[in-house]
């Protein structure tokens, strides 16, 4: 068989769990403060975790505001970017246009006097001219084109220092045009205007001043990058805001939800009193209410169940001791009849012995489940209380036995052979031989182990074979073994703080292992 | 799901508004400017037979001067016809210089000897300006220099008549006796 062993380690209840013997081999270890560091920094980082898990509620929450938050923030600064910009925009706009267009009616006349126009040109030049707009204007001859041609505009775009389309050429001659443009990344306002009376157009030799002027924006540009900053900012803050209320709403969200689960954790791990002040009127009270009925069941129920196991365990206590008198003077006579007497007799005298046998640990039983049990502790070299414990039995031939002769541990040596004799009787009757008994030190303790060349242990069976009155072979129920040895065994090893385990070996045999710790000076009295 | 429709109408959003000035197309903005300016017309003296004759010329707003530069052109067809003329030589140019009531009309030419007809044509355009009482000329003055020897007497009393000359203050009344009618 090439499979490889599955081993189960039995749960110990009390003394036993493995939590407390890691506990009680770190205090050995570890000297006291560092232990207490140790602890606060895992106290730490559970609630450090506990705090920023990446999913949590409170993650959650928290990125639900701040969302919130950022797209309401980025909704009303765009809005009134838009409007601030569309505002600032129109009012220079409108300032420009009404300022030129009244400049321009002022000074050019109804009627020119003649050879008066590069006069008017110039005038128009200088009262046009500020330091942010560039003015070019150019007397048009009275014929109509229906739009400039190219060298105009192009004089004219040099004139002005913004290029001028087509389309903005000639609407201009029909109306007041403008055009924002933007040249080597700074917007300009390009304006263009035509001075004419109507009746002018059919007067010989006039000519009309054709005005292009170009405002530079670069002070509005200023001032809306600022407002953007301002409005940047402005969303920076709004976001704090979010988070830091956010923050706060989740803590008052998280902390019934906290007190919730930690009283959840400590129902599921036993303790049934457990209940939580209900405060409140949300949800959450709800829940807490909920809790509060469930626990109040459980532990109805719990403590109904566990009065009854005790009163049914105190039950086969009774049977058994009560049985036990009779019992003794019914051995006792079985024998004599036995020596004398026929196969039936004979019969009758070993069953009735292994009666007795039965009840004698029945009663051992009860009194572990009644607390009864104590610890009698001593110094015990293990390979002398193994030895021992085969001559008692008349195993000695039958058992190969390895370990150091020097090995002392502190434990109760009556209990080392009852969970020996126990574990190679076993062996001895289900498995096959060669048995063999090995220990050695582990861990402040000693591990034995017990193994068969037997067929092993069924998988299904494995998880329960220290259950009380299981047996590997159902069909002979008949056997020698009580089916309660395995459960004494486990329940001696439980009482010291140790553990007993069943595996399958590599070559077929069951391997039960042994750990006994040695018992503490304190543990003695 | 729902994150990136967010994300989609705040980038829908980003691309309506964008940032900083955006430029447009041409966009009208009412009909082209009416001139409105009529300021009051000047007076220009031309020659009409062998008189002076006043003919009004439309003025220009800031231009109080602006009769001397219209001096210089020529009259329109509609003057000719009526048989106005003018005596001042083509590319003649008249730049006025107002001192407290006191203009000086500086002409481009040097040692004006004008006849009286023409120096009246200037002399009564250059005083029918606002708050003018007199009109001095000023023109640069040349002197030949003879060949041999210096200056003689003959030519510094010739340099002071011409100085003498150009410092007479004329008024428009002197001239009363060329006026038309």
């Amino acid at each position: 068989m090439t499979r490889p062993p599955r081993s189960l380690k039995a749960r110990i209840p009390k003394a036993g769990s493995p939590r407390r013997l890691a506990a009680r081999a770190a205090r050995r270890v570890v000297p006291r403060p560092v232990a207490r560091a140790v602890r606060l920094l895992r106290g730490y980082s559970a609630r450090y975790t506990m705090r920023l898990r990446p999913m949590g509620l409170r993650t959650r929450l928290a990125a639900a505001f701040v969302a919130v938050a950022l797209v309401a923030a980025l909704l009303a600064s765009g809005i009134s970017y838009v409007l601030v910009r569309r505002a600032l925009l129109e009012r220079v706009q409108d300032t420009e246009i009404i300022e030129i267009r009244q400049t321009v009616a002022r000074y050019v006349p109804v009627t020119t006097p003649p050879g008066g126009e590069e006069l008017v040109r110039q005038q128009l030049l200088a009262a046009l001219y500020t330091s942010e707009r560039r003015v070019w204007v150019m007397n048009l001859p009275a014929y109509q084109p229906a739009a400039l041609d190219d060298r105009v505009r192009n004089a004219a775009a040099a004139g002005v220092g913004v290029p001028v389309s087509v389309m903005f050429s000639y609407r201009m001659l029909s109306e007041t045009v403008f055009q924002r443009v933007r040249v080597r990344g700074h917007a300009y306002l390009l304006i263009g205007m035509l001075a004419a009376q109507p009746e002018q157009r059919e007067q010989e030799g006039q000519k009309r001043p054709l005005v292009f002027v170009s405002v530079s924006l670069r002070r509005e540009e200023t001032e809306l990058a600022q407002f953007t900053r301002a409005l940047l900012i402005a969303d920076g803050f709004a976001v704090l805001l979010a988070l830091t209320m956010a923050l706060a709403a989740t803590r008052g969200v998280l902390r019934p939800v906290r007190v919730l689960g930690r009283a959840a954790r400590a129902l599921g791990e036993g303790d049934f009193s457990t209940r939580i002040g209900e405060r409140g009127r949300d949800e959450l009270t709800d829940l807490v209410r909920t809790f509060n009925r469930t626990a109040d069941q459980l532990e109805h129920m719990v403590g109904e169940l566990r009065a009854k196991d005790a009163a049914s365990r105190r039950f086969v206590a009774d049977v058994s001791h009560e049985l036990r008198t009779p019992l003794t003077s019914m051995v006792a006579m079985a024998e004599i009849l036995a020596e004398e007497g026929d196969d039936a007799a004979r019969l009758v005298a070993v069953e009735t012995r292994r009666l007795g046998a039965l009840v004698e640990r029945l009663i051992e039983i009860s009194r572990f489940d009644a607390g009864a049990a104590a610890l009698v502790l001593d110094d015990v070299v293990v390979a002398h209380a193994v030895e021992a414990t085969l001559d008692a039995r008349g195993w000695t031939g039958e058992v190969a036995v390895d370990g150091p002769a020097d090995l002392i541990v502190r434990l109760d040596p009556r209990r080392l052979d009852v969970i020996v004799a126990n574990l190679v009787g076993n062996a001895l009757r289900h498995g096959g031989p060669p048995v063999s008994v090995a220990f050695r030190p582990e861990q402040d303790g000693v591990e034995l182990t017990v193994t068969d060349a037997g067929p092993g242990i069924p998988e299904d069976l494995l998880p329960l074979v220290f259950n009380r009155f299981v047996k590997a072979e159902a069909a002979r129920s008949r056997s020698e073994g009580s089916g309660l040895g395995l459960s004494i065994a486990l329940e001696n090893a439980g009482l010291h703080g140790g553990m007993l385990a069943v595996a399958n070996g590599p070559d077929g045999g069951a391997v039960f292992t042994l750990w006994l710790p040695s018992a503490d000076e304190e543990d003695e009295a | 799901m729902r994150p990136r429709c967010l994300l989609a109408g705040l980038g829908v959003l980003l691309a309506l508004t964008g940032c900083g000035v955006r430029p447009t197309g041409p966009v009208g903005a009412g009909d082209i400017p009416r001139p409105t300016a009529q300021p009051n017309p000047v007076a220009v003296y031309l020659v009409r037979g062998d008189r002076l004759a006043r003919v009004s010329r439309p003025g220009l707003l800031n231009q109080p001067y602006l009769g001397l530069q219209q001096l210089t052109v020529a009259p329109t067809d509609a003057e000719r016809q009526l048989g106005y003329r003018t005596l001042l030589p083509g590319g003649v140019t008249l730049m006025a210089y107002d001192s407290s009531g006191l203009l000086t009309v500086r002409v481009n030419r040097a040692n004006v000897r004008w006849p009286r007809l023409l120096l009246g044509q200037v002399v009564c355009t250059a005083n029918a300006a606002p708050g003018i009482k007199q009109v001095r000329l000023d023109y640069p003055i040349a002197v030949r220099v003879r060949e041999k020897g210096g200056t003689g007497p003959e030519d510094s009393r010739k340099v002071d008549d011409l100085f003498k000359e150009m410092a007479t203050r004329y008024k428009c009344d002197e001239f009363a006796d060329l006026m038309a009618n």
